[in-house]
Formats: C-alpha cells, structure tokens, sequence
C-alpha cells in the first residue's frame, strides 16, 4: 500500500470482501491512520449500497409473451441457419460433382480477371475526376470552381456541426460545452454570408437561409449551455429536417462539379 | 435444475435434440437479455443480441468442452455479440438512448419516496452513461451478482482488469453523482 492507487484498489477488493483476512486487518489499520483514504472508503461504500438498492432487471419490462416467444424465435433462426447453410452445402456439392477441375480454374481465373479489371476502371476513373480545370469564371472574378468548392465545404462543415448537436449527449444537471460548435458556428456564417454575394441555384440560397437562425442561435449561445438550448437548437435541425436537406445538397454539388470537370476535360 | 441435471440436457442438445436446447434457452433466456441490455442499452438491440447469441451457441455447443459452465460461455458469446453490435451502432449513428425503461428501479416502491426515486432514475441515468466496458463490469459484477472470476471469465480478461474497470466505473459513477448533487 505504498502508492494512493494501490491503497483505492485495496479498499475495493475490502468492501467486496475478496480480501484476505491479514490483508482486511492492514487496510483498517491504514484507514485509521488516514484520513483521505477514510473519507474514501466511505464514499465508494455508499456507491456501492445504492448499486445494491437498484433491481436490474431489463428483462422485467417484456411481457409473457414476448418470453413465450423467445424459444421459437431462436429456434425460426436456428431453422433459417440451417437451410442456408444446407443450400450451400448442396452449391459445394453441386460445384464438386459437375464442374470438373479445368472448368473451376477457368472459372477461378475468369473472376480474379475480372476483380482486376473493375478495381483498375475504377480507379482510373477517379484519376479522371481529379483533373483540375478553370473554365468558367464568375462575373465578379471569382472562379466558378472555387465557389463550387467552398459551398461544398459549407454543407459538409453543416451537416457534420449539425449531426454533432443531434447526437450530443446531455447529462442532466451538467451544462453542455458548446465552445467549438459557437466557433463553428460563426465561420459558417461568415462563409453563408460570402457565398450569397455569389451567383448560387435559387435552392442552395434557400437552404443556406434555413440553417441561418440555427447558426445564429449557436452562435449566441452561451459556452456552456443548458439542456433547453441544446434542446431548442436540435428541434431547429429536426423541424428543418435540414440534415436530410443538406445531405441532399452535399450530393447534388459532388455529381455537379464532377459533371462539369468531365465536360471541361472533354473539351480540353 | 441442479448442475446435473443442466450437463444432462447439454449432453441431449449436443445429440441434436431441439427440445433440450430450448430448455437452455428458456433457462437463460432472462439474463441473456439482461446481459445484452446492459451492453446495447435499448430493448430491441438486446433482443437481437440475445437471440443471435443462442444461435451461435447452438451453432457450436460441440465445441463447448464443459471445463466452465455454460452460463458462463453462453455468457461470454453474448457480451462479444452485443459489443459487435454496439460497433455497429457507433459506426451507423451515434443515437440516443431512452434508459427510461433500463431498470426496473425501487421508483415503483411504495416505501421509496419521490425524492428518492428521482435520485435513483438519476443514478441509473448516470450508470447508463458510463463507457461500455466500465458498464458493463458494473452491471455483471454487482447487479447481476456474479463474482469477479466469472466476470473476468465471461469478458476473456484478467481479474486485474475487470478489478481496473470496476474502480474507474464506480469513481465515474461516483464523480458524475457529486457534480450533479452540486449544481
């Protein structure tokens, strides 16, 4: 019991009484002499006794029926495991007696053949999207492909601040950190403010305009918020169902601006 | 059922008899699920969980070489089945859960005042919010009340470990209960 790790482990294994007598008889005399790992002891005790006052019993909330239902629902698993697995059986048994060994290795090589060929299309084919063309210009100067890629940016940032407050977790009582979303916030509208200078689709206007009054709230929020702010700026984001939106949107500017870098390409 | 009794019906199961292995699910069906629920957290996830666990046990109870129980093998396939799941989960979305229904708490209890069971939805609240191996050890060792052997058995660890994770578990638990008495 040298070090104040090994003392807090040895007043666990004390309380639960996986402790040899010798060893209890060192302990009590430790927590005589201390006061800190006392005041321990007592307050991991009282963990422990509210731990034993809970009933867990999860399975407590189904019914009768659902637990009559148990047996035959594994065993319908069970059944279904089975029948695949003898379908495939009857594959291997199939493949074994009717193919013979020529016929597998053609097969075998003609698959290899073709994972080959459809890996190296692929990537061929992302080679080709990665082909940098200007082509168009702005009327105030600014490359239509650098707009296209800062939209795209905006929606991506979106959708990955709003899905963080969607899913952020809130223990009641304790205040939300929200320092990182409000800093989040405030470049997202400084960007929504420059790209509507720019000439946008009637939609992407719009939309930009629904995430407005959520970014706003966030960005006036305070750094460590109550449950009700993070409430009412997750509501904002479920009423918009403006995931959904800019989801929509991240996709529609990715098959865009690949369509427009293939034409450019094609005309170079 | 006595010991000898369930290696009787393991032995009957291991011949392919159906009947037998559906008492060994009807026998460990509950805490199974409970086992799963405490891992997955909602009831849908565990039902799931508990149901594949017995068809991979079913899958290969020949392989089971009966040198530990069988709770606590068909144990140890539900923890890994629900802790896949739970993988699943987080790659899919980070949802949220209702632990509303987690426990069957004491707030039903007429001897238990509003207060009280307030802090108890508040104590499971916060025991639902622990990280899943710190929950999970919490659960299996003191509310399911299986000792630290079989616990360390059902997760393929040392008792150190699951030792290791019960203190950090009941500090967090204790930790976040402080904070939330303060504010």
């Amino acid at each position: 019991m040298r070090s104040e790790k090994h003392i807090l482990e040895a007043l666990y294994d004390y309380l639960s009484g996986e402790m040899s007598e010798s060893e209890k008889r060192k302990v009590e005399v430790h927590l005589q002499r201390c006061n800190e790992c006392n005041a321990e002891c007592d307050k991991m005790r009282s963990t422990l006794e509210r731990l034993s006052a809970l009933r867990y019993a999860p399975s407590a909330g189904q019914s009768e029926e659902f637990w009559s239902e148990f047996p035959i629902a594994v065993e319908r698993r069970i059944q279904a495991f089975a029948s695949t697995r003898e379908r495939m059986l009857r594959f291997v048994h199939w493949w074994g007696k009717r193919v013979n060994g020529a016929t597998k290795y053609r097969l075998a090589t003609a698959f290899i053949i073709l994972a080959i060929g459809t890996t190296v299309v692929m990537k061929w084919n992302a080679g080709e999207t990665q082909i940098p063309s200007i082509a168009e210009k702005e009327h105030n100067g600014i490359p239509l492909e650098l707009v296209d890629q800062r939209t795209q940016r905006y929606f991506r940032q979106s959708g990955v601040l709003m899905v963080e407050l969607a899913n952020r977790k809130h223990y009641e009582g304790m205040p939300t950190d929200l320092s990182l979303e409000r800093r989040v916030s405030r470049h997202l509208l400084d960007e929504a403010r420059f790209l509507k200078q720019q000439s946008l689709t009637p939609y992407t206007t719009k939309l930009m305009s629904d995430i407005e009054p959520v970014l706003i709230e966030l960005a006036n929020s305070e750094r460590h918020s109550e449950k009700p702010t993070v409430d009412l700026l997750r509501d904002g984001i479920l009423q918009g169902n403006l995931l959904f939106k800019v989801r929509m949107a991240q996709i529609a500017y990715d098959s865009s601006s690949r369509m427009r870098i293939q034409y450019a390409s094609i005309k170079e | 059922m006595t010991a000898a009794d369930e290696q009787h019906i393991i032995h009957r199961a291991k011949t392919g008899d159906n009947g037998a292995f559906r008492l060994l699910v009807s026998r460990h069906m509950k805490q199974a699920y409970n086992i799963a629920y405490s891992i997955v957290q909602n009831h849908q996830d565990a039902e799931e969980a508990a149901q594949d666990a017995f068809v991979r046990a079913f899958r290969f109870l020949e392989k089971f070489r009966e040198d530990s129980e069988f709770s606590t093998w068909l144990y140890r396939i539900v923890v890994n089945v629900s802790l896949n799941s739970v993988k699943k989960m987080k790659r899919r979305t980070s949802r949220e859960t209702d632990c509303s229904h987690a426990l069957a708490s004491a707030a039903g209890d007429d001897m238990h005042s509003q207060e009280n069971s307030d802090a108890m939805q508040h104590f499971e609240k916060v025991l639902h919010d622990l990280p899943t191996m710190q929950r999970a050890v919490v659960i299996l060792r003191h509310l399911d009340g299986l000792s630290t052997k079989q616990v360390s058995s059902i997760l393929q660890c040392s008792e150190g470990t699951v030792k290791t994770h019960l203190f950090r578990g009941l500090r967090n638990l204790r930790e976040r209960l402080e904070f939330i008495r303060q504010k």
